[in-house]
């Protein structure tokens, strides 16, 4: 359960290979984008603020998680399969709440100090964390 | 008719045709049950119509294993026995608690749940509930309020169950002008039972000797008898009647004490909900105070074949604000200690927790969930499990004498290493089960700092179940599907002793059914 250095650069091996057959999401993985993305992430989240500090705690954690590129593309990886790149926030919305559904549902979790939750929801309030701290 | 066994005018007859030993909720359940029934009653309570420190003391044991409720303080010994005390938590067994289990060695009932309808029926009148209709839905809709709602779990490993909250009824209070108008049952109050004496063969009572803690001794025979004394006495008076089956009666294969279950209860951390949706139905402390019924939640019957476990419930409490701090769970954890008489080893830890901030995970947490919410909503997750029947868990006399010169109860309560991976995967299959249905997130927070890498501060469920455990084999039980000791024609037990498994549950409404049970086969004639 606890999120490993491992499972990270699993998923960002993972990653790279979904991406090649979803070059719009990979464009969106991009440099330049990635501050857009978290924007939309952020948006879709219920409360941006909560979200940040959820993604500060466990990057102060996992201090060598702190990629936003790496979490960037891991993100649109988890995301490809869930929503179009050009999903509405709502739709997006939609999206994240199905993925995490499915993560709990396969006992994909990960433990953040003893919370439970779905790997995307830590991998998408830590980019949103550090995008916000980078910006 | 109630009647103060210390008098000198208090004198049997010279024969009844049932004698019950006990007046708690089996014992008056019984005793109501035959009353106009055209038999002779007479019921023998150790205790008078209010606690007296005196009497109290006779219950007082030894404990050895887990550590538990001083055993004067879990069970109440006057006219009404442990409902003096009783929180009123009603709900029958569910199906796979009765069943057989491959994974649950000795467990299994040689009866059916079904067979308990009628019964559960009348234990609901019995204890004022007023209902014996457990299906959730229906109970929510019942309230017509948005606010009381069953949670969607379907597909998530887990289920709701109600349990509906007796007022509660203290049984001796409720019941005592029916008892005293009763012509044909005698209430002995201040009776002791001594010893139980069996023929020379051991297979049949013929009489029991009472005295009074005033210095009174008497016989008292009977067609039949009830033992009904609870979980701990029942298998201390059995083994106490070592005069001519030197092991005690019914105990010819070392079984009488042993399979002692409680419901350990352990607080697992924090639920907090996502978004708007009410879970006042499930908050026990407005369930208990405001609604009269409650919901829980529970691995569903599917998770626990496939994971191998025990049953498991959780009770959700509202928490407020802070109290999910280090500083609140430290005063909650220094305020148990108190109030089991203990002072806690760690004070100093506690307070400096207690004057610590609120953790800044679990703000974070929550409001994430719930949006920009000022107030967060949090609630306290307490888990309570179904023991494993284990042998080795049991009941035992002590070297140590009461007032009357009797060997004390020692109590070993042992859990084993299935009862511990119930509760751990329990709690995931709640923390995963709540996620998969996006109602919120859990943080799992289990201690293992107490007795053999159990908390600390592990709960129980104030019930003594299963040291005179029901089996159709002499060899696996003490008494038969009637309850009929093994071996002894007309001796019986009632109350939760003859319960093979625990369940997840609360007892008392099942031992008011299988009382209302005992009472019908009773008043069969005897062939």
């Amino acid at each position: 359960m606890p999120l490993l250095r491992r499972h990270f650069l699993s998923l960002v091996g993972l990653s790279i290979t979904a991406l090649a057959s979803h070059p719009v999401w990979g464009a969106l993985a991009g440099k330049p984008a990635i501050p857009a993305l978290a924007r939309r992430l952020q948006d879709a989240l219920p409360n941006a603020a909560s979200a940040r500090a959820l993604g500060n705690a466990c990057l102060a954690r996992h201090p060598e998680e702190a990629d936003a590129a790496a979490l960037a593309r891991q993100v649109t990886a988890l995301l490809a399969p869930y929503a179009r790149p050009a999903a509405s926030g709502r739709e997006l919305a939609d999206a994240l709440s199905r993925l995490r559904v499915s993560e709990f549902q396969r006992g994909d979790v990960v433990d953040l100090d003893g919370w439970v939750l779905a790997r995307s929801e830590v991998t998408v309030c830590a980019l949103v964390a550090m995008v916000k701290a980078d910006s | 008719m109630l009647i103060d066994a210390r008098q000198d005018s208090a004198t049997p007859k010279k024969s009844y045709d049932v004698c019950i030993i006990g007046a708690g909720a089996a014992g008056i359940t019984m005793a109501l049950e035959l009353v106009d029934s055209g038999m002779s009653v007479c019921v023998l309570e150790s205790g008078g119509t209010e606690f007296e420190d005196e009497t109290s003391d006779l219950s007082v044991g030894g404990i050895t294993g887990q550590p538990y409720a001083d055993l004067d303080v879990v069970r109440l010994r006057y006219l009404g026995g442990s409902t003096n005390h009783w929180g009123g938590w009603c709900r029958p067994f569910r199906d796979i608690e009765f069943e057989k289990r491959d994974w649950v060695p000795y467990g299994g009932w040689p009866i059916t749940l079904e067979s308990l309808d009628p019964y559960y029926r009348a234990a609901a009148e019995y204890c004022e509930i007023g209902t014996a209709d457990y299906d959730v839905g229906a109970a929510a809709a019942a309230f017509k309020n948005p606010r009381i709602a069953e949670l969607p779990l379907s597909g998530s490993g887990l289920m709701s169950t109600i349990y509906r909250f007796s007022p509660p009824t203290r049984f001796g209070e409720v019941y005592r002008a029916r008892l005293e108008k009763a012509k044909n049952v005698e209430v002995f109050l201040h009776a002791n039972v001594l010893n139980m004496e069996v023929s020379h063969d051991a297979n049949r009572m013929e009489s029991v000797r009472v005295g009074t803690l005033s210095g009174a001794r008497f016989m008292v025979a009977a067609r039949r008898f009830v033992l009904a004394t609870g979980g701990l006495e029942n298998a201390r008076l059995l083994l106490l009647s070592r005069n001519v089956a030197a092991r005690g009666i019914g105990n010819q294969h070392d079984l009488v004490g042993r399979y002692f279950m409680e419901h350990p209860g352990i607080d697992i951390g924090v639920f907090a909900p996502s978004g708007d949706r009410s879970f006042d139905f499930y908050n026990t402390r407005i369930g208990y105070h405001d609604l009269g019924l409650c919901a829980c939640v529970e691995v569903d019957a599917d998770t626990q074949r496939r994971k191998q476990i025990q049953s498991a419930r959780v009770q959700l409490t509202g928490l407020s604000e802070g109290e999910n701090s280090a500083g609140a769970r430290s005063l909650k954890s220094v305020r148990d200690q108190l109030r089991r008489g203990r002072w806690p080893d760690d004070f100093g830890t506690h307070l400096g927790n207690m004057l610590s901030d609120i953790d800044d995970v679990a703000k974070a947490v929550y409001g994430y969930l719930q949006g920009d919410k000022s107030a967060a909503r949090l609630f306290g997750v307490t888990l309570s499990i179904e023991q494993e029947p284990n042998p080795d868990s049991r009941v035992m006399l002590s070297d140590k004498k009461d007032a009357f010169g009797l060997n004390r109860v020692d109590l070993d309560w042992r859990l084993t290493a299935n009862d511990y991976r119930t509760v751990t995967e329990a709690a995931k299959t709640m923390a995963t089960g709540l996620g998969i249905k996006d109602l919120g997130r859990m943080r799992l927070d289990i201690d293992r700092k107490g007795k053999e890498g159990w908390p600390e501060h592990l709960g129980w469920g104030w019930h003594q179940i299963g040291t005179t455990r029901m089996s159709d084999d002499p060899k696996m039980g003490v008494v038969d599907r009637d309850c009929r000791v093994h071996g002894v024609a007309n001796l019986y037990v009632a109350g939760s002793s003859v319960f093979p498994t625990s369940g997840a549950g609360v007892p008392t409404l099942t031992i008011v059914a299988l009382a209302v049970r005992l009472a019908e086969h009773l008043r069969r004639p005897i062939p």
